[in-house]
């Protein structure tokens, strides 16, 4: 666990490395290097810390960590999950077929109606592969 | 499926918290079991009838649906 909260330390460390780089030389750099660098630095920082400091509360509270594991491994929580998540997953890909009606009927761009029709067929098609790739395996 | 676990474990003289943390399931869980309103996996339902040293049909009670 300690090996875990040093990287995580370190990852923030690495974060705010990327921030100062982006900072200090912000006339050397062009403005996308900048940005990526900033993107990377904050997220780096945010991601870093939090999972640290969320260590660091579990290692001195062991009984918090043994709830928390026993809440995300309960079987009751990771059905509501999956169930949660392929149910999130149908309401968008219908929610994307309707923003291509949308844009038809607002006579959109094409690529706009095209890329919808496209992610709703890609996952059409994913759903079917893991259907059968989780039925052989089942 | 019916099942006899709130009897059960209160003849036990347990309450859900208690149940849950030797099962290592969720409070929640055993609540939900209890009420009627989840049906465990085999391997749990295995567990409790392990724990409280029971058939597993003595304690969930399977109803075939009215058709």
């Amino acid at each position: 666990m300690r090996v875990k909260t040093k990287g995580y330390l370190a990852l923030a460390g690495g974060g705010i490395l990327l921030l100062l780089i982006a900072i200090v030389c912000e006339g050397d750099l062009s403005r996308k290097v900048q940005g990526i660098l900033l993107g990377l630095g904050s997220m780096g920082t945010a991601v870093g810390f939090a999972r640290f400091f969320c260590g660091r509360f579990e290692e001195r509270h062991p009984e918090q960590r043994r709830k928390a594991e026993i809440e995300n491994r309960d079987e009751r929580n990771r059905d509501i999950r999956f169930r949660s998540r392929a149910a999130a997953g149908q309401a968008l890909q219908w929610a994307v077929m309707a923003l291509a009606w949308v844009n038809i009927l607002c006579d959109g761009a094409l690529w706009i109606t095209l890329s919808a029709v496209g992610i709703f067929c890609g996952k059409v098609v994913l759903e079917a592969a893991l259907t059968g790739y989780y039925g052989s395996r089942m | 499926m019916k099942n006899r676990l709130e009897e059960i474990r209160k003849k036990h003289g347990m309450n859900q918290e208690e149940l849950a943390d030797v099962l290592e399931v969720s409070r929640q869980t055993i609540g939900s079991l209890e009420n009627g309103r989840y049906n465990p996996s085999i391997i749990l339902a295995f567990k409790i009838a392990r724990y409280f040293d029971m058939p597993i049909e003595e304690i969930f009670l399977y109803e075939e649906e009215a058709k």
